[in-house]
């Protein structure tokens, strides 16, 4: 059942622009969801709209089946964190996380206990005392996680709350956000615009552009089956490789004719018609290496090696297209070395070559 | 080459400070000094103390006025400045429209009118209204500068509580007028202080329309100060240097004791951690 309903929203603001237009969306209840895209996409817009911080336009949301267009932020239930901390400066951590809970009219004791709880969780006990500009920007956002969570919510908001810390403490947070959903079950709503955020964390990424959802689907559907070549384009590091060519018929098989490339599809997985311009996508995870051109293999020349430890990435260039591919460290290649590369033919994505819309036939 | 960088940038602060105390000091001394040690053709750093410049000021009924008049009329001017200036300056801070440029520089406009072409039109309203030489002419005068200095400081000090302290208030429940208390005046407390201990120094130390709106009962320091200057060659030095001393007393407590009082006093009202 949904929880939060998103019917035909609409935003536009004084400059008569619209961030958003008839954009629906369903979360169900204890769903972790994440509004994925660049910048400007309007999802933290559309997280704003949730939370009360910005009117909505035209359109009505509905959380646990009321509708709250109207509702000040604390009618409807939510906690929410924000990128920049955006902790009380002149409050200690204590009050900070009780601020939300002293205007809830919570006797002494209760409050004390549900802070205790809270602080617990996040491992920030021993801070109660100290001020947030004490604080490490880690602990700050633990903080900050904290004071979300001791109100019991019906739903967590958090709009990147990871982008200002370093990358280290982004993976050790990251992780224990994920661990807070498992244990709390929250339903909760995350904007990012990392991708890796949204694969490890979601159970469903909303991922948006220019205020349309672009794709909604599992971590795995949006890895593995991107409907567009945005989609797979902005997801997967490092980066899909895409290569334009034509599709042309070989007996009754289509094969794909590029510049530098020519490979067959499997017929059976893509709607192609023969004269057709396509666009191949394939991850460099699923391009190998093959000792000779075994018919499905194509000809390169390494152009650039980028040692990552375990693996290495190779540049390689077809016709005038760069493309990459991972290979075990021990079995990379030299540079300049004339190598035979082979895409994995269940692991190819086609496109539309205008369009850029996949060309996978549906199952089902 | 460093080195030298240091010593000239040294160098200069010295004499950039002593340019600043010097006088200061001077007067300072001159407060303490008979009136011969002061008419001398060349200056004495050493001479024999006296307290008798203070105690003519403190005998005078004139200079006690005008430090009563003075507490009184700098202080209620600066409290209604904070009344009508922080909400104004809060409101022109966060809901900023089209107009709030417009609405800016007119408050600033108003420091910029001399003294001079704000005091002439308002001697005619006070004499009407039967109200010339009263405190109440002066307060409601001075409002103007205290009003619109400390609304265009305290909309600098408002801009700078963060949106997302505020909004996260409003996420944890707050109304408007609660996130306003609770939360972007403390936030912005240390910064407002500096803006009405500004207001309060500029209208104590004014001169100019108080001199042109008293003429016994309400003359505030300054005026009573500059009365001393108009003796021609008969200037009492060492009690005009009193007067001086006295008169720079309160800006300059007000600089210091007053901003470490109020910001301790807000530091501990916050906190409610049960130990």
């Amino acid at each position: 059942m949904e929880f939060i309903h998103i019917k035909d929203f609409r935003k536009i603001y004084d400059d008569n622009v619209a961030v958003l237009n008839n954009f629906n969306l369903d979360v169900r209840e204890n769903e972790f969801v994440v509004l994925l895209g660049p910048s400007g996409c309007g999802k933290s817009t559309l997280l704003r709209m949730i939370a009360g911080l910005e009117n909505i336009t035209a359109g009505d949301l509905y959380i646990a089946g009321k509708r709250v267009n109207d509702a000040r932020p604390r009618e409807r239930n939510i906690a929410m964190v924000f990128q920049n901390y955006a902790l009380y400066p002149h409050m200690n951590v204590y009050d900070n996380i009780a601020f939300g809970l002293r205007r809830m009219k919570m006797s002494e004791g209760e409050m004390q206990r549900r802070v205790e709880d809270a602080s617990g969780l996040l491992g920030i006990s021993e801070f109660h005392r100290k001020r947030p500009d004490q604080l490490s920007g880690g602990q700050q956002q633990r903080v900050a996680i904290a004071r979300a969570i001791v109100k019991t919510p019906q739903v967590f908001l958090f709009d990147e709350p990871l982008s200002n810390l370093d990358a280290k403490l982004r993976n050790s947070l990251r992780g224990e956000i994920k661990k807070l959903h498992i244990k709390l079950n929250t339903t909760t709503i995350y904007v990012t615009h990392d991708q890796l955020e949204a694969m490890t964390l979601a159970d469903r990424i909303v991922l948006m552009r220019n205020g349309k959802i672009e794709q909604a689907g599992t971590p795995d559907e949006i890895y593995n089956k991107p409907e567009s070549m945005f989609t797979a384009g902005f997801i997967g590091t490092p980066q899909i490789n895409f290569f334009p060519v034509e599709i042309q018929g070989e007996g009754n098989r289509p094969v794909a004719v590029g510049d530098g490339l020519r490979m067959p599809l499997p017929p059976e997985s893509f709607n192609l018609n023969i004269g057709q311009k396509v666009v191949i996508g394939i991850r460099p995870s699923h391009i190998e290496m093959v000792g000779r051109n075994d018919g499905g293999a194509v000809a390169t020349r390494v152009d650039m090696l980028e040692n990552m430890g375990e693996e290495t990435l190779v540049s390689f260039t077809l016709g005038s297209t760069p493309g990459v591919f991972l290979v075990l460290s021990d079995r990379a290649p030299n540079r300049s070395e004339e190598i035979f590369i082979r895409f994995m033919p269940n692991k190819l994505h086609v496109f539309v070559h205008d369009s850029s819309v996949s060309l996978r036939r549906k199952i089902g | 080459m460093r080195l030298i960088r240091n010593l000239i940038g040294f160098v200069l602060v010295v004499a950039l400070a002593l340019m600043v105390l010097f006088p200061a000091a001077w007067t300072l001394m001159g407060s303490f000094k008979h009136l011969k040690d002061i008419v001398t053709t060349e200056a004495k750093f050493i001479f024999t103390p006296t307290l008798e410049n203070y105690a003519t000021i403190f005998s005078s009924v004139d200079i006690y006025k005008g430090v009563v008049n003075s507490l009184i009329i700098s202080g209620v001017a600066t409290l209604l400045g904070v009344i009508f200036g922080l909400p104004a300056a809060y409101a022109l801070s966060k809901f900023k429209t089209k107009r709030t440029p417009d609405i800016m520089f007119f408050i600033l406009s108003l420091r910029f009118m001399p003294p001079v072409a704000i005091a002439i039109p308002w001697i005619s309203v006070w004499l009407n209204l039967n109200l010339f030489d009263t405190r109440v002419a002066v307060i409601v005068t001075y409002l103007i500068t205290s009003i619109s200095t400390i609304a265009w400081m305290a909309v600098a000090a408002f801009d700078r509580v963060s949106p997302q302290i505020e909004e996260a208030a409003y996420v944890d429940g707050y109304g408007q007028y609660e996130i306003f208390w609770r939360v972007s005046l403390p936030v912005a407390f240390k910064s407002l202080l500096g803006a009405v201990a500004y207001a309060f120094v500029v209208v104590w130390n004014e001169l100019m329309i108080g001199l042109i709106l008293t003429s016994s009962r309400s003359t505030t320091l300054p005026v009573v100060a500059a009365g001393y200057t108009s003796m021609g060659k008969e200037i009492p030095w060492g009690v005009l240097n009193a007067a001086t001393v006295i008169l720079a007393i309160p800006p300059i407590l007000v600089l210091g004791l007053i901003a470490q009082f109020m910001s301790s006093v807000f530091k501990h009202r916050g906190s409610g951690v049960k130990g």
